[in-house]
């Protein structure tokens, strides 16, 4: 009876443990990727069979169905440019500072903690290269906030939250260099 | 304590065996949920299902952009013959790609209009499937998977339009003639 038990705590403990590792590396973990441009995270073998397990674990969480990088590129931020995770208040909007990107097509969307978008009267979720106001010389400002802006606004409620940039048919240079390719700066307001 | 050495250690082989294993698994479990979800929607496998503009309203699939109209069909090859056609003709003047995912979730094709112009008309086989009709053929290593169309909805105005002309994609069980 006692070797019984002790086979079955081994057991129990040992499958509550490897699912909690699996929680943490995995599910909690995001996205992620091993390569970054400022907060920006990126993979060049998300969609592809080159992607280890954990990989192909982790973007089936959290961006299922993504396509390879000679169709999209795709980056991810969980943090500001200060490195402070992204959390929304009505206080502190953030700002995103960025010039055109290369590719034929970009869009930059924020995401909820659970991955879907996030509601708002408005129905914005996103600023793309079709919708974007730019300033000058191809440059922008885009706001993330609580609170309404008069332009480029990408709303989010209180709460963490991240942003997703896609880049639609890349310019070769993106895949050749992920890291460097002036990918927009997020800044809060509040200061960190 | 020799032999609390050796519950523990037997602890933590159970605790590494059921990681990996639930790595491992996750990204399939995940594409059968998903793949349920398109069923369910397209009455069947082999059928298109044309989702509406994502909204923060949809919980399908993670991450949607709410800029593009998805439209996915799960094939089954074994309900399909042994090949499944996929094809689309007068598809609009945007963005639009047509990608397949095994089960396992790789990306194993993918081409835009820029190089299928308005059109695409291919066939997803199991390896060493002879079909001799002349189209292209993508091979899945896995006998399920998903077919997703991605329009880029570049102007809000064109959306009707758009929505419309991406209706003319199809994914239908091959039957040579």
């Amino acid at each position: 009876m006692r070797t019984f038990l002790k086979i079955l705590g081994v057991l129990v403990i040992g499958v509550v443990l490897g699912l909690a590792a699996t929680w943490a590396t995995v599910i909690r973990g995001g996205w992620g990727g091993a390569v970054s441009d400022g907060p920006w995270k990126t993979s060049l073998t998300v969609g592809s069979s080159e992607g280890g397990m954990y990989q192909r674990a982790s973007v089936a969480v959290h961006g299922l169905l993504a396509l390879n990088r000679s169709e999209t590129i795709y980056y991810t931020a969980n943090t500001d440019s200060a490195g402070e995770p992204l959390r929304a208040d009505a206080h502190c909007p953030y700002r995103i500072d960025g010039r055109d990107l290369p590719a034929r097509w970009w869009s930059i969307t924020a995401y909820g903690a659970d991955d879907y978008l996030i509601p708002n009267a408005a129905g914005r979720y996103s600023v793309t290269k079709n919708s974007v106001i730019q300033r000058n010389r191809d440059s922008f400002v885009a706001n993330v906030s609580v609170d309404p802006s008069p332009e480029n606004w990408i709303p989010v409620t209180k709460g963490p939250f991240s942003l997703s940039i896609r880049l639609y048919n890349p310019d070769p240079k993106v895949a050749a260099d992920p890291a460097h390719i002036a990918l927009p700066t997020i800044t809060s307001s509040c200061g960190t | 304590m020799k032999n609390w050495l050796g519950w523990i250690a037997a602890t933590l082989a159970v605790a590494v065996v059921v990681h990996v294993a639930s790595v491992m698994f996750l990204p399939r479990a995940i594409m059968l949920r998903t793949m349920g979800g398109i069923v369910r929607g397209a009455h069947g496998a082999n059928h298109m299902v044309f989702g509406a503009r994502p909204t923060a309203a949809n919980r399908g699939v993670v991450r949607p952009s709410p800029d593009l109209l998805y439209s996915s069909c799960v094939y089954n090859l074994q309900r399909g013959g042994g090949a499944v056609r996929v094809r689309a003709s007068g598809m609009p003047r945007t963005y639009w790609s047509v990608s397949v995912f095994d089960a396992d979730t790789n990306n194993i094709f993918v081409e835009n209009d820029r190089k299928a112009g308005d059109h695409v008309d291919f066939l997803i086989v199991a390896p060493g499937f002879g079909q001799g009709s002349g189209l292209p053929t993508v091979e899945s290593p896995t006998r399920a998977g998903i077919v997703l169309f991605r329009t880029l909805i570049d102007d809000d105005k064109r959306l009707p339009e758009l929505d419309a002309a991406r209706r003319h994609a199809s994914c239908e069980a091959y039957r040579a003639d």
